[in-house]
Protein backbone atom coordinates (compact mmCIF):
# COMPACT_ATOMS: atom_id res chain seq x y z
CA UNK A 1 0.00 0.00 0.00
CA UNK A 2 2.50 2.22 0.92
CA UNK A 3 4.38 1.32 -2.13
CA UNK A 4 1.95 1.97 -4.05
CA UNK A 5 0.96 5.63 -2.80
CA UNK A 6 5.29 6.41 -3.20
CA UNK A 7 4.93 5.17 -7.01
CA UNK A 8 1.70 7.40 -7.34
CA UNK A 9 3.54 10.03 -5.59
CA UNK A 10 6.37 9.81 -8.03
CA UNK A 11 4.45 9.86 -11.32
CA UNK A 12 2.49 12.59 -10.50
CA UNK A 13 5.72 14.31 -9.55
CA UNK A 14 7.12 13.50 -12.83
CA UNK A 15 4.22 14.55 -14.67
CA UNK A 16 4.45 18.19 -13.23
CA UNK A 17 7.79 18.29 -13.79
CA UNK A 18 7.02 17.38 -17.80
CA UNK A 19 4.08 19.98 -17.85
CA UNK A 20 6.94 22.70 -15.86
CA UNK A 21 9.79 21.96 -18.81
CA UNK A 22 6.91 21.87 -21.81
CA UNK A 23 5.89 25.31 -20.31
CA UNK A 24 9.53 26.33 -20.23
CA UNK A 25 10.37 25.51 -23.37
CA UNK A 26 6.85 27.44 -24.71
CA UNK A 27 7.83 30.18 -23.05
CA UNK A 28 11.29 30.49 -24.43
CA UNK A 29 9.98 29.78 -28.10
CA UNK A 30 6.85 32.33 -27.71
CA UNK A 31 9.82 35.01 -26.48
CA UNK A 32 12.10 34.34 -29.33
CA UNK A 33 9.48 34.31 -31.91
CA UNK A 34 7.63 37.56 -30.21
CA UNK A 35 11.36 39.44 -30.51
CA UNK A 36 12.87 37.95 -33.27
CA UNK A 37 13.21 41.52 -35.03
CA UNK A 38 14.44 43.28 -32.14
CA UNK A 39 17.04 40.96 -31.26
CA UNK A 40 20.37 40.63 -32.13
CA UNK A 41 22.45 38.02 -33.46
CA UNK A 42 23.90 36.41 -30.41
CA UNK A 43 20.95 36.89 -28.04
CA UNK A 44 19.32 34.90 -30.71
CA UNK A 45 22.15 31.93 -30.47
CA UNK A 46 22.21 32.50 -26.71
CA UNK A 47 18.65 32.06 -25.84
CA UNK A 48 18.46 29.07 -28.18
CA UNK A 49 21.31 27.00 -28.01
CA UNK A 50 22.56 28.48 -24.88
CA UNK A 51 19.68 27.63 -23.17
CA UNK A 52 19.79 24.22 -24.95
CA UNK A 53 23.36 23.82 -23.57
CA UNK A 54 22.56 25.36 -20.03
CA UNK A 55 19.09 23.04 -19.25
CA UNK A 56 21.78 19.85 -20.47
CA UNK A 57 24.30 20.45 -17.88
CA UNK A 58 21.33 21.72 -15.08
CA UNK A 59 19.89 18.02 -15.82
CA UNK A 60 23.50 16.68 -15.31
CA UNK A 61 23.26 18.05 -12.13
CA UNK A 62 20.21 17.21 -11.03
CA UNK A 63 21.05 13.41 -12.13
CA UNK A 64 24.20 13.38 -10.10
CA UNK A 65 22.62 14.85 -6.98
CA UNK A 66 20.83 11.94 -7.11
CA UNK A 67 17.57 13.22 -5.07
CA UNK A 68 16.25 15.54 -8.00
CA UNK A 69 16.64 12.37 -10.64
CA UNK A 70 12.28 12.88 -11.96
CA UNK A 71 13.80 16.78 -12.43
CA UNK A 72 16.74 16.14 -14.32
CA UNK A 73 14.48 14.22 -16.92
CA UNK A 74 12.46 17.68 -17.14
CA UNK A 75 15.28 19.58 -18.34
CA UNK A 76 16.91 16.74 -20.41
CA UNK A 77 13.50 17.10 -22.44
CA UNK A 78 13.99 21.02 -22.33
CA UNK A 79 17.21 20.54 -23.83
CA UNK A 80 16.36 17.55 -26.41
CA UNK A 81 13.40 20.67 -27.83
CA UNK A 82 15.89 23.49 -27.68
CA UNK A 83 19.17 21.91 -29.05
CA UNK A 84 17.58 21.66 -33.05
CA UNK A 85 15.89 25.30 -32.44
CA UNK A 86 19.12 26.45 -31.48
CA UNK A 87 21.38 24.47 -33.93
CA UNK A 88 18.76 25.97 -36.66
CA UNK A 89 19.11 29.68 -35.48
CA UNK A 90 22.90 29.74 -35.45
CA UNK A 91 22.63 28.59 -39.08
CA UNK A 92 20.45 31.14 -40.08
CA UNK A 93 22.12 34.09 -38.06
CA UNK A 94 25.35 32.80 -39.56
CA UNK A 95 23.78 33.35 -43.06
CA UNK A 96 25.48 30.36 -44.78
CA UNK A 97 24.20 29.05 -47.83
CA UNK A 98 23.00 25.67 -47.57
CA UNK A 99 19.94 24.15 -48.67
CA UNK A 100 17.33 23.03 -46.30
CA UNK A 101 18.76 19.32 -46.76
CA UNK A 102 22.23 19.86 -45.79
CA UNK A 103 20.92 22.55 -43.15
CA UNK A 104 18.99 19.31 -41.33
CA UNK A 105 21.34 17.17 -41.72
CA UNK A 106 23.80 19.28 -39.70
CA UNK A 107 21.20 20.06 -36.88
CA UNK A 108 19.47 16.45 -36.53
CA UNK A 109 23.23 14.55 -37.09
CA UNK A 110 24.44 16.86 -34.08
CA UNK A 111 21.44 16.69 -32.20
CA UNK A 112 21.97 13.04 -32.79
CA UNK A 113 25.06 12.46 -31.61
CA UNK A 114 24.94 14.39 -28.59
CA UNK A 115 21.95 12.03 -27.61
CA UNK A 116 23.13 8.82 -28.63
CA UNK A 117 26.34 9.92 -26.39
CA UNK A 118 24.11 10.76 -23.15
CA UNK A 119 21.78 7.39 -24.03
CA UNK A 120 25.30 5.90 -24.25
CA UNK A 121 26.77 6.85 -20.68
CA UNK A 122 23.45 7.15 -18.70
CA UNK A 123 20.41 4.56 -20.52
CA UNK A 124 17.31 6.78 -19.36
CA UNK A 125 13.94 6.75 -21.06
CA UNK A 126 14.70 10.36 -21.96
CA UNK A 127 18.00 10.30 -24.01
CA UNK A 128 16.33 7.11 -25.70
CA UNK A 129 13.68 8.99 -26.77
CA UNK A 130 14.95 12.17 -28.31
CA UNK A 131 17.88 9.30 -29.66
CA UNK A 132 14.37 7.79 -31.76
CA UNK A 133 13.04 11.09 -32.51
CA UNK A 134 16.40 12.50 -34.21
CA UNK A 135 17.69 9.34 -35.90
CA UNK A 136 14.45 10.02 -37.58
CA UNK A 137 14.97 13.35 -38.54
CA UNK A 138 18.56 12.22 -39.91
CA UNK A 139 17.29 9.18 -41.58
CA UNK A 140 14.81 11.38 -43.22
CA UNK A 141 17.19 14.51 -43.76
CA UNK A 142 19.25 11.99 -45.48
CA UNK A 143 17.32 10.89 -47.98
CA UNK A 144 16.16 13.93 -48.89
CA UNK A 145 19.40 15.06 -49.38
CA UNK A 146 20.02 12.04 -51.59
CA UNK A 147 17.83 13.18 -53.52
CA UNK A 148 18.04 17.03 -53.81
CA UNK A 149 20.79 17.04 -56.47
CA UNK A 150 20.72 15.53 -59.83
CA UNK A 151 17.28 14.14 -59.07
CA UNK A 152 15.15 11.80 -60.76
CA UNK A 153 11.50 12.49 -59.66
CA UNK A 154 10.97 9.42 -57.54
CA UNK A 155 6.87 8.96 -57.07
CA UNK A 156 5.78 7.61 -53.48
CA UNK A 157 9.19 8.07 -52.38
CA UNK A 158 8.23 9.46 -48.97
CA UNK A 159 5.02 6.93 -48.79
CA UNK A 160 8.32 4.20 -48.38
CA UNK A 161 10.59 6.27 -46.35
CA UNK A 162 7.74 6.42 -43.77
CA UNK A 163 6.71 2.75 -44.22
CA UNK A 164 10.37 1.99 -43.43
CA UNK A 165 10.46 4.04 -40.72
CA UNK A 166 7.21 2.65 -39.18
CA UNK A 167 8.58 -1.12 -39.48
CA UNK A 168 11.83 0.19 -37.67
CA UNK A 169 9.60 1.47 -35.17
CA UNK A 170 7.44 -1.70 -34.92
CA UNK A 171 10.76 -3.91 -34.33
CA UNK A 172 12.50 -1.72 -31.67
CA UNK A 173 9.10 -1.58 -29.93
CA UNK A 174 9.10 -5.37 -30.05
CA UNK A 175 12.59 -5.13 -28.78
CA UNK A 176 12.03 -2.78 -25.97
CA UNK A 177 9.26 -4.62 -24.52
CA UNK A 178 11.16 -8.20 -24.43
CA UNK A 179 13.94 -6.72 -22.98
CA UNK A 180 11.77 -5.40 -20.04
CA UNK A 181 11.61 -1.81 -20.87
CA UNK A 182 7.84 -1.00 -21.52
CA UNK A 183 8.03 2.27 -21.66
CA UNK A 184 8.49 3.48 -25.10
CA UNK A 185 7.16 0.31 -26.67
CA UNK A 186 3.61 1.16 -26.30
CA UNK A 187 4.38 5.06 -28.52
CA UNK A 188 6.82 3.01 -30.76
CA UNK A 189 4.20 0.30 -31.79
CA UNK A 190 1.38 3.36 -32.34
CA UNK A 191 3.64 5.19 -34.69
CA UNK A 192 4.72 2.20 -35.91
CA UNK A 193 1.56 0.99 -36.94
CA UNK A 194 0.10 4.21 -38.04
CA UNK A 195 3.29 4.86 -40.38
CA UNK A 196 2.82 1.66 -41.82
CA UNK A 197 -1.27 1.57 -42.06
CA UNK A 198 -1.37 4.91 -42.81
CA UNK A 199 1.32 4.66 -45.89
CA UNK A 200 -0.15 1.78 -47.01
CA UNK A 201 -3.66 3.07 -47.34
CA UNK A 202 -2.12 6.39 -49.04
CA UNK A 203 -0.79 4.40 -51.85
CA UNK A 204 -3.24 1.32 -52.12
CA UNK A 205 -6.38 3.65 -52.05
CA UNK A 206 -8.41 6.39 -53.59
CA UNK A 207 -8.99 8.52 -50.91
CA UNK A 208 -6.09 10.87 -51.12
CA UNK A 209 -4.18 10.64 -54.65
CA UNK A 210 -7.35 9.85 -56.13
CA UNK A 211 -5.63 6.93 -58.01
CA UNK A 212 -4.80 4.02 -56.33
CA UNK A 213 -1.93 0.53 -57.22
CA UNK A 214 -3.76 -2.39 -57.05
CA UNK A 215 -1.01 -4.04 -55.32
CA UNK A 216 -0.62 -1.68 -52.43
CA UNK A 217 -4.31 -2.24 -52.31
CA UNK A 218 -3.91 -6.01 -51.50
CA UNK A 219 -1.02 -5.18 -49.37
CA UNK A 220 -2.97 -2.89 -47.45
CA UNK A 221 -5.41 -5.71 -46.64
CA UNK A 222 -3.09 -7.91 -45.41
CA UNK A 223 -1.38 -5.52 -43.31
CA UNK A 224 -4.89 -4.87 -41.62
CA UNK A 225 -5.05 -8.19 -40.53
CA UNK A 226 -1.94 -8.63 -39.62
CA UNK A 227 -2.18 -5.94 -37.02
CA UNK A 228 -5.18 -7.28 -35.78
CA UNK A 229 -3.19 -11.01 -35.66
CA UNK A 230 -0.42 -9.16 -33.97
CA UNK A 231 -2.63 -7.19 -31.50
CA UNK A 232 -2.73 -10.58 -29.11
CA UNK A 233 0.84 -11.60 -28.98
CA UNK A 234 2.12 -8.28 -28.83
CA UNK A 235 -0.20 -6.99 -26.04
CA UNK A 236 -0.59 -3.61 -28.34
CA UNK A 237 -4.34 -2.36 -28.01
CA UNK A 238 -2.84 0.36 -30.52
CA UNK A 239 -2.71 -2.53 -32.98
CA UNK A 240 -5.84 -3.10 -32.46
CA UNK A 241 -7.24 0.09 -33.32
CA UNK A 242 -5.32 1.11 -35.72
CA UNK A 243 -6.61 -1.99 -37.25
CA UNK A 244 -10.19 -1.30 -36.40
CA UNK A 245 -9.95 1.94 -37.65
CA UNK A 246 -8.28 1.19 -41.10
CA UNK A 247 -10.23 -1.91 -41.78
CA UNK A 248 -13.23 0.63 -41.90
CA UNK A 249 -11.60 3.58 -44.07
CA UNK A 250 -10.17 0.44 -46.06
CA UNK A 251 -13.68 -0.68 -46.71
CA UNK A 252 -15.34 2.25 -47.13
CA UNK A 253 -12.38 2.81 -49.77
CA UNK A 254 -13.16 -0.83 -51.72
CA UNK A 255 -16.51 -0.44 -51.80
CA UNK A 256 -17.13 2.49 -54.17
CA UNK A 257 -16.45 -0.37 -56.61
CA UNK A 258 -19.89 -1.46 -55.71
CA UNK A 259 -21.22 1.39 -57.36
CA UNK A 260 -19.21 0.20 -60.65
CA UNK A 261 -20.85 -2.78 -59.92
CA UNK A 262 -25.03 -2.46 -59.12
CA UNK A 263 -24.94 1.37 -60.65
CA UNK A 264 -27.35 3.40 -57.97
CA UNK A 265 -28.21 0.75 -56.16
CA UNK A 266 -24.39 0.14 -55.29
CA UNK A 267 -25.02 3.45 -52.47
CA UNK A 268 -27.55 1.37 -50.37
CA UNK A 269 -25.69 -2.23 -50.38
CA UNK A 270 -22.30 0.14 -48.95
CA UNK A 271 -24.30 1.02 -46.58
CA UNK A 272 -26.16 -1.59 -45.28
CA UNK A 273 -22.39 -3.59 -45.44
CA UNK A 274 -20.95 -0.97 -43.91
CA UNK A 275 -23.51 -1.33 -41.18
CA UNK A 276 -22.87 -4.62 -41.00
CA UNK A 277 -18.86 -4.35 -40.70
CA UNK A 278 -19.35 -1.45 -37.86
CA UNK A 279 -21.34 -4.17 -35.41
CA UNK A 280 -18.65 -7.02 -36.71
CA UNK A 281 -15.62 -4.61 -36.16
CA UNK A 282 -17.13 -3.50 -32.68
CA UNK A 283 -17.21 -7.34 -31.80
CA UNK A 284 -13.76 -8.27 -33.02
CA UNK A 285 -12.33 -5.35 -31.13
CA UNK A 286 -13.81 -5.90 -27.52
CA UNK A 287 -13.08 -10.05 -28.03
CA UNK A 288 -9.39 -8.71 -28.60
CA UNK A 289 -9.49 -5.97 -26.29
CA UNK A 290 -11.02 -8.61 -23.28
CA UNK A 291 -8.09 -11.02 -24.61
CA UNK A 292 -5.06 -8.63 -23.89
CA UNK A 293 -6.30 -7.33 -20.90
CA UNK A 294 -6.40 -11.28 -19.57
CA UNK A 295 -2.63 -11.94 -20.88
CA UNK A 296 -1.45 -8.88 -19.21
CA UNK A 297 -3.12 -9.62 -16.09
CA UNK A 298 -1.76 -13.45 -16.30
CA UNK B 1 18.40 -15.83 -25.07
CA UNK B 2 18.80 -11.93 -24.73
CA UNK B 3 21.08 -11.96 -27.78
CA UNK B 4 18.65 -13.96 -29.60
CA UNK B 5 15.77 -10.93 -28.70
CA UNK B 6 18.71 -8.67 -30.08
CA UNK B 7 18.20 -9.22 -33.64
CA UNK B 8 15.00 -7.35 -33.10
CA UNK B 9 17.11 -4.44 -32.36
CA UNK B 10 19.13 -5.28 -35.62
CA UNK B 11 16.30 -5.43 -37.54
CA UNK B 12 15.23 -2.09 -36.38
CA UNK B 13 18.02 -0.51 -37.41
CA UNK B 14 18.65 -2.20 -40.76
CA UNK B 15 15.40 -1.35 -41.98
CA UNK B 16 15.93 2.16 -42.51
CA UNK B 17 19.45 1.58 -43.20
CA UNK B 18 18.75 -0.74 -46.34
CA UNK B 19 15.83 2.17 -47.97
CA UNK B 20 19.02 4.92 -47.08
CA UNK B 21 20.89 2.40 -49.20
CA UNK B 22 18.00 1.43 -51.84
CA UNK B 23 18.16 5.38 -52.18
CA UNK B 24 21.17 6.00 -52.52
CA UNK B 25 22.06 3.50 -55.95
CA UNK B 26 18.27 4.76 -57.06
CA UNK B 27 20.12 8.31 -57.07
CA UNK B 28 23.28 6.94 -58.23
CA UNK B 29 21.90 4.68 -61.53
CA UNK B 30 19.15 6.90 -61.97
CA UNK B 31 21.66 10.13 -62.23
CA UNK B 32 22.07 12.08 -65.40
CA UNK B 33 23.76 14.69 -65.85
CA UNK B 34 21.35 18.11 -66.93
CA UNK B 35 23.79 20.72 -69.22
CA UNK B 36 21.31 22.72 -70.88
CA UNK B 37 23.16 24.48 -73.77
CA UNK B 38 20.98 27.69 -73.56
CA UNK B 39 20.84 30.10 -70.46
CA UNK B 40 17.71 31.92 -69.71
CA UNK B 41 17.10 35.11 -68.12
CA UNK B 42 15.04 35.88 -65.40
CA UNK B 43 13.81 39.04 -62.66
CA UNK B 44 14.14 38.92 -59.17
CA UNK B 45 11.49 41.47 -57.81
CA UNK B 46 10.61 42.36 -54.43
CA UNK B 47 7.21 44.38 -55.71
CA UNK B 48 3.96 43.24 -53.77
CA UNK B 49 3.31 43.23 -57.85
CA UNK B 50 5.65 40.99 -58.60
CA UNK B 51 3.84 39.44 -61.41
CA UNK B 52 2.67 42.47 -62.54
CA UNK B 53 6.07 43.69 -62.49
CA UNK B 54 6.87 40.57 -64.52
CA UNK B 55 4.68 41.08 -66.91
CA UNK B 56 6.18 44.61 -67.26
CA UNK B 57 8.91 43.28 -68.10
CA UNK B 58 8.33 40.75 -70.38
CA UNK B 59 6.36 43.50 -72.42
CA UNK B 60 9.77 45.37 -73.32
CA UNK B 61 10.95 42.09 -74.90
CA UNK B 62 7.26 41.26 -76.62
CA UNK B 63 5.70 44.51 -77.32
CA UNK B 64 3.38 42.69 -79.90
CA UNK B 65 2.21 40.02 -77.47
CA UNK B 66 1.23 42.63 -74.90
CA UNK B 67 -2.39 43.66 -76.13
CA UNK B 68 -4.37 42.62 -72.82
CA UNK B 69 -2.82 45.96 -71.08
CA UNK B 70 -6.34 46.96 -69.50
CA UNK B 71 -6.65 43.04 -68.21
CA UNK B 72 -3.43 42.87 -66.69
CA UNK B 73 -2.19 44.99 -63.20
CA UNK B 74 -0.10 47.45 -64.22
CA UNK B 75 1.29 48.90 -61.50
CA UNK B 76 3.13 52.57 -61.09
CA UNK B 77 6.15 52.62 -61.93
CA UNK B 78 7.92 53.04 -58.88
CA UNK B 79 6.67 49.36 -57.70
CA UNK B 80 8.86 48.06 -59.70
CA UNK B 81 11.82 50.08 -59.37
CA UNK B 82 13.29 46.82 -57.20
CA UNK B 83 13.08 44.55 -60.37
CA UNK B 84 16.47 43.16 -61.54
CA UNK B 85 17.78 41.43 -64.41
CA UNK B 86 19.76 38.36 -64.25
CA UNK B 87 21.57 35.62 -66.87
CA UNK B 88 21.23 31.91 -65.45
CA UNK B 89 24.96 30.59 -66.72
CA UNK B 90 25.00 26.65 -66.89
CA UNK B 91 28.42 26.18 -68.00
CA UNK B 92 29.58 27.91 -64.50
CA UNK B 93 25.83 26.98 -62.21
CA UNK B 94 26.09 31.15 -61.30
CA UNK B 95 23.80 34.00 -61.69
CA UNK B 96 24.81 37.54 -63.13
CA UNK B 97 23.05 40.91 -62.92
CA UNK B 98 22.46 42.13 -66.04
CA UNK B 99 21.07 46.23 -67.15
CA UNK B 100 17.75 46.37 -68.54
CA UNK B 101 19.31 47.86 -71.88
CA UNK B 102 22.00 44.72 -71.58
CA UNK B 103 19.19 42.78 -71.56
CA UNK B 104 17.33 44.37 -74.73
CA UNK B 105 20.56 43.17 -77.04
CA UNK B 106 20.24 39.69 -76.04
CA UNK B 107 18.44 37.41 -78.85
CA UNK B 108 15.57 35.59 -76.94
CA UNK B 109 12.96 32.88 -77.40
CA UNK B 110 9.93 33.24 -78.46
CA UNK B 111 7.24 34.65 -76.26
CA UNK B 112 5.19 32.36 -73.83
CA UNK B 113 7.69 29.54 -75.27
CA UNK B 114 8.89 27.90 -71.30
CA UNK B 115 10.75 24.93 -72.87
CA UNK B 116 14.15 25.74 -74.40
CA UNK B 117 15.20 24.70 -77.69
CA UNK B 118 16.86 21.67 -76.19
CA UNK B 119 13.70 20.74 -74.06
CA UNK B 120 14.49 21.92 -70.68
CA UNK B 121 11.50 23.65 -68.70
CA UNK B 122 12.45 26.10 -65.51
CA UNK B 123 10.33 24.73 -62.42
CA UNK B 124 9.30 26.36 -59.32
CA UNK B 125 9.43 22.65 -57.52
CA UNK B 126 12.37 20.20 -56.58
CA UNK B 127 12.36 17.77 -54.85
CA UNK B 128 10.71 14.20 -54.12
CA UNK B 129 11.18 13.69 -50.41
CA UNK B 130 9.97 16.93 -48.82
CA UNK B 131 9.11 16.43 -45.19
CA UNK B 132 11.75 18.80 -43.58
CA UNK B 133 12.01 21.98 -45.86
CA UNK B 134 12.61 23.30 -42.08
CA UNK B 135 14.60 25.48 -40.63
CA UNK B 136 16.17 27.78 -44.10
CA UNK B 137 13.22 28.05 -46.14
CA UNK B 138 13.26 31.79 -45.74
CA UNK B 139 17.11 32.05 -46.15
CA UNK B 140 17.99 29.90 -48.87
CA UNK B 141 14.65 28.81 -50.71
CA UNK B 142 16.76 27.02 -53.49
CA UNK B 143 13.44 25.66 -55.35
CA UNK B 144 14.11 26.81 -58.70
CA UNK B 145 14.90 23.85 -60.96
CA UNK B 146 15.92 23.12 -64.33
CA UNK B 147 13.86 20.12 -65.92
CA UNK B 148 13.57 17.53 -68.60
CA UNK B 149 10.93 14.64 -68.33
CA UNK B 150 11.26 13.09 -64.96
CA UNK B 151 14.96 14.76 -64.02
CA UNK B 152 15.34 17.82 -62.15
CA UNK B 153 18.25 19.83 -60.84
CA UNK B 154 18.05 22.40 -58.63
CA UNK B 155 20.14 25.73 -59.51
CA UNK B 156 22.41 27.81 -57.28
CA UNK B 157 19.82 30.81 -57.20
CA UNK B 158 19.12 32.46 -54.17
CA UNK B 159 15.98 34.75 -54.23
CA UNK B 160 15.42 34.87 -50.40
CA UNK B 161 17.93 36.65 -48.23
CA UNK B 162 17.66 37.40 -44.42
CA UNK B 163 17.51 41.30 -42.77
CA UNK B 164 16.35 44.36 -44.20
CA UNK B 165 16.47 43.30 -47.86
CA UNK B 166 13.20 40.67 -47.08
CA UNK B 167 13.14 38.17 -50.09
CA UNK B 168 12.88 38.73 -53.92
CA UNK B 169 10.53 36.41 -56.28
CA UNK B 170 11.92 34.76 -59.05
CA UNK B 171 10.37 35.06 -62.62
CA UNK B 172 11.62 33.17 -65.58
CA UNK B 173 11.72 36.01 -68.48
CA UNK B 174 12.95 33.60 -71.28
CA UNK B 175 15.44 31.70 -72.88
CA UNK B 176 18.62 33.28 -74.38
CA UNK B 177 19.38 31.73 -78.00
CA UNK B 178 22.69 33.38 -78.16
CA UNK B 179 24.80 32.62 -75.19
CA UNK B 180 27.83 34.57 -76.20
CA UNK B 181 25.96 37.21 -74.68
CA UNK B 182 25.55 35.57 -71.58
CA UNK B 183 28.09 37.57 -69.79
CA UNK B 184 28.28 41.03 -70.41
CA UNK B 185 30.88 43.21 -70.20
CA UNK B 186 33.55 40.85 -71.39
Amino acid sequence: MTQDSSANDSRILKIFNYVGGTLIFLGIAYFIANNWSILNNFTRIFTTLGSAIAAFMAGALFHASHKYESAASAFFMISGLLLPIGLGVTLIVSNVSWGPEEANLLIFGISLAAFMLALFYSPRAVFLLFTIIFASLFYLSLISFLTSEYTFYYDHLLDYEVIALGSGYIFLGYYLDSNNLPALSGPLYFFGGLFVLFESFTMGSNFFIGYNQPRWEIVTGILIILSFAFSVPLKSKSFLYLGAIFLILYIGDISSRFIELFGDLGWSLILVIMGLVLMLIGYLVFVIHKKINRIKLD
Amino acid sequence: MPDKKRIFLYIAILIPVAMILVTAFEVYFHQVSLNPKYNFLYILSKSEYGAGCWLKAKSQFYPETSTDKKETPQPDTDACKTTQFYIYDFSKNTSTAITQDEAKQLKLSPAYQTVSPDGFDISYYCTSSEVLDWPLINVNNLDVCVKKNDYTKRLHLRHYTTGVNGYYNFYFISWILNNNASTPGK
